[in-house]
């Protein structure tokens, strides 16, 4: 109990969450770019915004359980993510818009780059507030400011 | 992180993850009282400080906001005064250690 | 990324095969390189579904050009086209244009790749 309650102190739900999506969603996109120019491949991604939605709800009712501070958070399945004990495993939805070029692979390149980029810069931004979360129990731990 | 003095009002040491502050019991106020008031009043506030910060960062990660900025300045402000707070804690035991030392 | 530069290497090596031939007359016929999706080397069965690899290296079925030399020792003898020399199916323009591409494929899977790294040493620093 008292590791579980370390485990879900403060922000760390939500971000344990978000960084395992990004983790995972990466290897999606750098599979899309290494076939930039496979005949008859479609890239393959899954919504970010869904995700987000799902885990906006659970951080509500996380915070209608208990104040915000402790508890686990339990977010909806969703088609995409599947969650199998602790790991996390996506199924992308191959895309159908963009053009639709003569080798029949319908890659937006600066879509691509554009989404590995972000989708990096959200995984830096949750490592960065992982640790902060970390620094604040360290503290109270070793009662060492 | 007991308190034998009863130095931090009725509820016991620093506590991060702490739920709501109203189990304290702030009835007395004797010697001291407003070095004592002022360190209660100060929990109060690293409290609220530190909730405020999760729920910043929850806002952001989630998309509820978008202002970095925000989210930044929330936690540092949270920390700071958490550290702040530790190492008051640290002084006054290490004076209450001194004073247990002293012989009369 | 190896995939882009098996691509490249078939480009400049068809670039330069250009006017070679073989002993018995025939002229060097292009390489080409076919991609798939997919990893079969990789150990482990998630990792075979993602990346891509070279399906195949085939000698391009197009037609060889001629050129009239009657005085060449492989000019052919008989038949409508005698004074003729074939001359290779490299079509120097696509070999270029094939070329560009895959160097920027490669630069693009270069990126991806030091951004995968990054976020690799993002996450360990979550150790210290």
């Amino acid at each position: 109990m008292l590791i579980s309650d370390l485990a879900n102190a403060g922000s760390t739900p939500v971000l344990s969450e978000m960084m395992r999506f990004a983790g995972a969603r990466q290897r999606i996109l750098a599979h899309n770019i290494a076939n930039l120019d496979t005949p008859d491949f479609r890239p393959a991604d899954v919504s970010v915004s869904d995700f987000r939605a799902a885990l906006s709800s659970a951080v509500r009712a996380r915070r209608a359980a208990g104040g915000g501070e402790s508890g686990a958070l339990a977010p909806a399945e969703t088609r995409e993510v599947v969650r199998a004990g602790e790991g996390m495993r996506l199924e992308p939805r191959t895309s159908r818009g963009g053009v639709l070029l003569h080798d029949r692979n319908n890659r937006d390149t600066e879509r691509l780059m554009q989404d590995l980029a972000e989708n990096a810069m959200v995984y830096r931004a949750t490592t960065d507030l992982l640790r902060r979360q970390g620094d604040v129990l360290r503290v109270a731990i070793t009662q060492r400011p | 992180m007991a308190d034998p003095l009863g130095l931090i009002g009725g509820a016991g040491g620093v506590n991060p993850h702490g739920g709501s502050a109203g189990a304290r019991a702030r009835t007395d106020t004797g010697e001291g009282g407003s070095f004592k008031d002022a360190l209660v009043r100060n929990l109060d506030e690293v409290n609220a400080a530190q909730q405020e910060a999760t729920r910043a960062v929850e806002d952001l990660v989630t998309g509820e906001r978008s202002d970095i900025e925000g989210v930044i300045l929330a936690t540092r402000k949270a920390d700071d005064a958490f550290r702040m707070l530790q190492a008051l804690r640290n002084r006054v035991m290490e004076a209450y250690d001194e004073v247990k030392q002293m012989r009369v | 990324m190896l995939a882009q530069r098996a691509r490249l290497t078939a480009a400049t090596a068809n670039m330069a095969a250009k006017d070679s031939v073989y002993p018995d007359g025939t002229p060097y016929r292009a390489k080409q390189i076919y991609f798939a999706p997919g990893d079969p080397s990789s150990r482990t069965r998630e990792g075979r579904q993602f990346g891509v690899h070279v399906a195949a290296v085939r000698e391009s079925r197009a037609e060889f050009g001629y050129r009239w030399d009657p005085g060449s020792d492989f000019a052919i003898k008989s038949g409508p086209k005698a004074g003729h020399v074939r001359t290779s199916n490299v079509d120097p323009i696509t070999e270029q244009v094939n070329a560009i591409q895959a160097t920027r494929a490669y630069e693009a899977n270069v990126v991806a790749a030091e951004t995968t790294k990054s976020m690799i040493q993002q996450a360990l620093r979550l150790l210290a």
